[in-house]
């Protein structure tokens, strides 16, 4: 508690400097012109002082300066600056819509964007605008925002085609994926190959991998921030697009003109209906006789509606519903001794994610803005699995099995911001959720005879109050040098055990000159919930699950240090080097895993530690005709657990010493664009035998000679996988017409066919042991035709 | 219009999917660091046997050869790197042996070399047994009205160091085997000292392992079958203090029919702690072989050079007698 005390003073005192001239307040919100939508991030910046601030979350701005003339400009890539000259004589309250054609005003926009780079104090923070995310090519031609993510240095993929993020050697479920300010636990459609966000209903994308400010908490390795569209207040607009695996469709406008609007937004796969001929050829085929269906979609919907109470309150809902199903049913009917017998076998397996999110913005006063979030999300796993043996519809044997895991939660969130001085921007509040965590529960009922069973194997629900607070400051100490620091509080509490953590955060900015800046950041952070899964694909299997007793929360410490250089206002060059310890980190057993259905969860798990380090380098050229990036990274990830490797360290699944993207996009004309992308990974670490011996005779009877057979691995994840590599291209025709713009896209995906390793294994090749790998993808072309009026 | 587009991305699916169908099943070869062949040493010391020692090589992971034993290697015995003399190969158990039982304190190495291998070396040390302070059985009825068997051994544990203990049951009769056809008896078998009763594999008909300890920190349930057949524990949890081992067996898993009665011996090992990581490592690997979802195990080695385990045990051993319903006499 003294550290508490101390940063508070601290805190309270940076305040009150310097607080003696005469200072006015211009505050107010920034939009887009168009759309009458809040805009995230903006500068708004007085080029006099050089002083200046950035748009909230919800577009709301607050700056103080002293009283004189101001050269006020206002910014955001993409639109056209405002700009203007001002005498403040009093506290101004300023609404600027920001007009989204940059033709006329690019440069100075530019100019903008680039100096913010290179003069916050936050570093490790990638934003990606959707309209890029948009004109990436991608698998099957589905723009996917964390396959985007996964080609920024200090970003890794997953397996071949996945969609989880590995960042700074971190596991997937280290990621604080934040839909609207909601958790989201399993951000995976279709077995990893597509995340649950549809880029067209999403407006922002923002990824912290370092440097974690206060506000943030509750994960180790990053903070996904993602941002649904608010709906347009002025007009009606549509968009679309028909594809090779999904159609979309979202819907915008006003509800009252400038006053509420809406967005809807849905996308559905029709991979089982494309399929549903082809599976019921191949039945055929095999001379089976019964009925048999089999598939496999998702489909998710996202809408939000926002209601402008008054300049001061504003009302937002947004809800993000999303499924998937596979299943498999087969009926075989026959006549016996002239009764009808029919069998029928059914088979799903669903999983799927619920967040909604009601938040009230008010305006407490000119230099402070507040924002309460109320909470709901769900995530559920479901397997089911029915027999029925019926004769003349009446049944004689039914057998049921289901299986059940999930996470709930329900909470709130209040934040503020709060301008107090021009040189501080302070931000603090509290947060609290209540989770509902069923780790997993099997089912069993058989009917039969007249006799019926039902057993149940369900680990018990379990039930944890978790909260968080927090404070930080941004403060510009001196024309060269910006300090961000703050303190998070959080505490958790579970089956009668209550654990808390005080993660102190630090971020400095150093400016070297106009063009250069030097930037350092060290931060604490805890998480109280655990994933436990053994697949390299995101599948549904794995499990969310609580720290408990004997399963403690995770802590890691990261240092970080890099260097910006803004080459021309169109070039970035930014230099990154990180140090990441990691505690109580989950890992299954040695010779356990998912479908030891019987046994409790906390029994199955080791607990360790972990480590990384590396480099990043990442330079990028935002605009005109050629834009994109080079990444590369350069990296080791290290597990330690006591009991797994006999305690000595090895490679973490997903520690890929070098990862190189590149991503052009050039654009020939206004009807005609197109894309690359090529990225190389150092091969998975996998645990591969490589040599077999006779295990020690422990058989049960003295005359038994019979040796049984070890496979020798060299560690833990010692052997590693061919190296992957892959090139994308695409090309987008758009065309102008009267009621809008259409887009063909037309992108092959691995475009040199490479044989990437996904996994392997021994086999035999005319009676000869072999080792083999197994490819997913080859090349894959992909049409997507998209509209929007 | 619109039915163009429909067309044409229809026409564009199918032709994505074909192409997706046919590279899952793709799979090429790849070529794997080559593995040397090394010797393989397994053996168990105690000092209440005479010393036998198994000698194979291994194979590398793509040869598909049986995993034979070496019968012309050179093994040399060591007792606290006094040279003791060479084991020789005897073929009707395929291991090599010497008329030597090891000593309580004393550290035994084998060397073994091989023209075509690498030479390799392994030791282990004959601990002190830990004697019981007590072994006591009683009997009981299950929920089908089976016997069952309890035993408890109640010993001390010796502080501030790490210990490793095995538990093992053996039983032993002997049988009056019947000829059907004349209804004489016919001979008299008797069976070897070494049949163990398997202790570990829970349920019915087996023996069942209570000990919590069993089911402690470091081990998996034993649901999924075992290979080990002997409940191995570490201090970890009852270090320098008295712990007391609980196991019930039903008498099923004892077959002495031809017999009235059945000898069954307890032997509690103190074991070295290679010999325990060895183990414990291998049942958890011979348990989830052939499971692809389930996490890699590496099976612990001792052996320099070489793969596979010197374990050292040394046993206090209690016997009782049971009579029961499963003995007993043919019908005349």
């Amino acid at each position: 508690m003294k550290h508490i005390k101390l940063i508070f003073i601290i805190f309270i005192a940076s305040c009150n400097l310097g607080a003696f001239a005469q200072k006015y307040t211009i505050s107010g919100y920034v939009t887009d012109k168009a759309s009458g939508e809040h805009i995230f991030s903006a500068n708004v910046y007085d080029m006099r002082t050089k002083q200046g601030t950035t748009t909230n979350e919800y577009g709301y701005f607050s700056l103080t300066l002293d009283a004189d003339s101001v050269n006020l400009s206002i910014s955001f890539v993409g639109y056209a600056a405002f700009t203007s000259d001002i005498y403040l004589t009093s506290d101004l309250n300023l609404n600027i819509q920001l007009d989204p054609n940059i033709m006329l005003a690019e440069v100075v926009i530019l100019d903008k964007k680039s100096d913010e780079i290179v003069k916050s104090t936050q570093m490790s923070m990638i934003e990606m605008p959707i309209h890029q995310i948009k004109a990436l090519p991608v698998l099957l031609g589905e723009a996917d925002v964390l396959k985007s993510l996964q080609l920024m240095p200090g970003v890794q993929s997953g397996s071949e085609g996945s969609s989880g993020l590995y960042v700074r050697g971190g596991g997937p479920d280290q990621n604080l994926i934040l839909l609207d300010g909601v958790p989201v636990y399993n951000a995976s459609h279709l077995f990893g190959f597509f995340s649950v966000f549809n880029t067209d209903a999403i407006s922002n994308v923002k990824l912290i991998k370092g440097g974690f400010p206060a506000r943030y908490g509750g994960r180790l390795s990053s903070v996904l921030d993602i941002r649904m569209k608010e709906g347009n207040l002025k007009e009606y607009h549509g968009e679309g697009s028909i594809g090779n695996v999904s159609s979309k469709f979202t819907f915008e406008g006003p509800i009252v003109k400038d006053k509420a609007s809406f967005v809807i937004s849905a996308r559905r796969t029709y991979i089982d209906i494309l399929a549903a001929p082809l599976v019921l050829a191949v039945n055929r085929a095999a001379g089976n006789s019964d009925k048999f269906r089999a598939g496999y979609y998702f489909y998710d919907a996202n809408a939000k509606f926002n209601y402008k109470i008054s300049d001061k309150d504003r009302l937002f809902l947004s809800i993000y519903t999303g499924k998937d199903k596979a299943y498999t049913r087969s009926k075989q009917s026959y006549i016996y001794n002239d009764t009808t017998k029919t069998e029928t076998i059914n088979f799903n397996l669903n999983w799927g994610n619920i967040t909604s999110a009601l938040r009230w913005n008010h305006v407490f006063h000119k230099k402070l803005f507040g924002n309460l979030t109320t909470v709901y999300s769900k995530y559920k796993f479901e397997t089911i699995q029915k027999y029925e043996f019926l004769s003349d519809k009446k049944i004689e044997e039914e057998y049921f099995f289901k299986y059940l895991s999930g996470i709930d939660n329900v909470g709130a969130n209040l934040d503020f911001d709060y301008r107090p001085l021009p040189k501080h921007s302070v931000k603090f509040g509290a947060n609290y959720l209540y989770h509902t965590f069923n780790p997993g529960g099997s089912s069993i009922s058989m009917k039969f005879g007249g006799n019926s069973i039902t057993q149940d194997f369900s680990n018990k629900k379990i039930y944890a109050n978790e909260f968080y607070v927090y404070a930080e400051d941004s403060w510009d100490i001196a024309a060269l040098l910006k300090l961000n620091f703050g303190v998070h509080y959080s505490g958790f509490s579970v089956q009668k055990r209550f654990y808390q953590s005080i993660q102190p955060r630090a971020s400095a900015r150093f400016l070297i000159n106009d063009k250069m800046s030097l930037k350092a950041a060290y931060s604490h952070m805890s998480q109280y919930i655990h994933l436990l899964t053994n697949t390299s694909i995101g599948l549904p299997t794995d499990l969310w699950l609580p720290s408990t007793d004997s399963v403690q929360p995770e802590l890691s410490k990261q240092a970080a240090l890099g260097f910006v250089y803004n080459i021309d206002n169109n070039w970035d060059l930014s230099v990154e080097g990180y140090y990441k310890t990691m505690s109580n980190l989950i890992e299954y057993k040695e010779g356990a895993g998912f479908f030891q259905l019987a046994q409790n969860w906390e029994s199955k798990l080791e607990i360790g530690d972990g480590y990384a380090y590396g480099a990043e380098v990442l330079l990028r050229k935002n605009y005109g005709k050629l834009s994109g990036w080079l990444g590369y990274t350069l990296s080791w990830s290290w597990r330690k657990f006591k009991n797994i490797n006999f305690g000595e360290p090895f490679p973490y699944k997903y520690d890929r010493r070098h990862d190189i993207s590149l991503v052009l996009m050039y654009e020939f004309n206004e009807k005609v664009d197109m894309g690359l992308t090529w990225v190389y990974g150092s091969g998975n670490a996998v645990t591969l035998g490589v040599a077999r011996y006779n295990a020690l005779n422990l058989n049960y009877y003295p005359w038994e000679h019979y040796y049984g057979e070890i496979e020798y691995y060299k560690g833990r994840n010692g052997y590693r996988m061919p190296a992957y590599h892959r090139l994308d291209l695409s090309v987008n025709l758009k065309k102008k017409t009267k009621w809008g713009n259409q887009t063909w896209s037309f992108g092959l995906y691995n475009a040199y066919s490479r044989q990437n390793p996904f996994y392997l294994y021994f086999g035999y090749d005319n009676n000869k042991r072999v080792l083999k790998q197994v490819s997913l993808f080859p090349i894959i072309p992909s049409v997507r035709y998209a509209f929007k009026f | 219009m619109k039915t163009s587009i429909f067309k044409y991305i229809f026409l564009f699916s199918i032709l994505a999917s074909l192409i997706f169908s046919i590279a899952c099943e793709k799979t090429i070869d790849i070529d794997i660091e080559d593995s040397k062949p090394k010797i393989v040493l397994n053996a168990e010391i105690n000092p209440d046997s005479t010393i036998k020692v198994h000698i194979s090589r291994s194979r590398h992971i793509l040869d598909i050869a049986n995993l034979s034993t070496l019968n012309d290697a050179e093994v040399k015995l060591y007792e606290d790197e006094t040279f003791i003399g060479n084991l020789i190969y005897d073929a009707s158990i395929s291991c090599y042996c010497i008329n030597y039982k090891p000593k309580q304190g004393k550290n035994y190495k084998f060397v073994v070399s091989h023209q075509q291998f690498e030479t390799i070396n392994a030791s282990a040390k004959i601990l002190e047994k830990i004697k019981p302070i007590s072994i006591d059985t009683s009997r009981s009825f299950g929920q089908y009205g089976e016997e069952i068997l309890n035993a408890s051994i109640r010993f001390k544990d010796p502080g501030n160091e790490k210990n490793y203990y095995m538990l093992k049951l053996r039983y032993k009769y002997k049988a009056e085997i019947w000829d059907p056809d004349l209804i004489t008896i016919d001979t008299i078998y008797e069976g070897p000292d070494t049949t163990i009763i398997d202790i570990t594999q829970g349920g019915y008909y087996y023996a069942d392992v209570i000990d919590p300890m069993y089911f402690s920190s470091n081990d998996l349930n034993l649901e999924d079958g075992d290979y080990l057949r002997s409940l191995v524990i570490s201090d970890e949890l009852f270090d320098g203090k008295e712990y007391q081992l609980k196991i019930n067996f039903d008498e099923n898993s004892v077959y002495y029919y031809g017999s009235d009665s059945c000898t069954i011996y307890i032997d509690f090992h103190t074991i070295s702690q290679d010999y325990y990581k060895y183990l414990r490592s291998e049942k958890k690997y011979q348990n989830s072989s052939g499971d692809p979802f389930s996490e890699p195990v590496m099976v612990f080695t001792n052996v320099e050079n070489g793969l596979g385990i010197l374990g050292s045990a040394h046993a206090h051993t209690d016997s009782i007698i049971i009579t029961g319903r499963y003995g007993g006499h043919y019908d005349e």
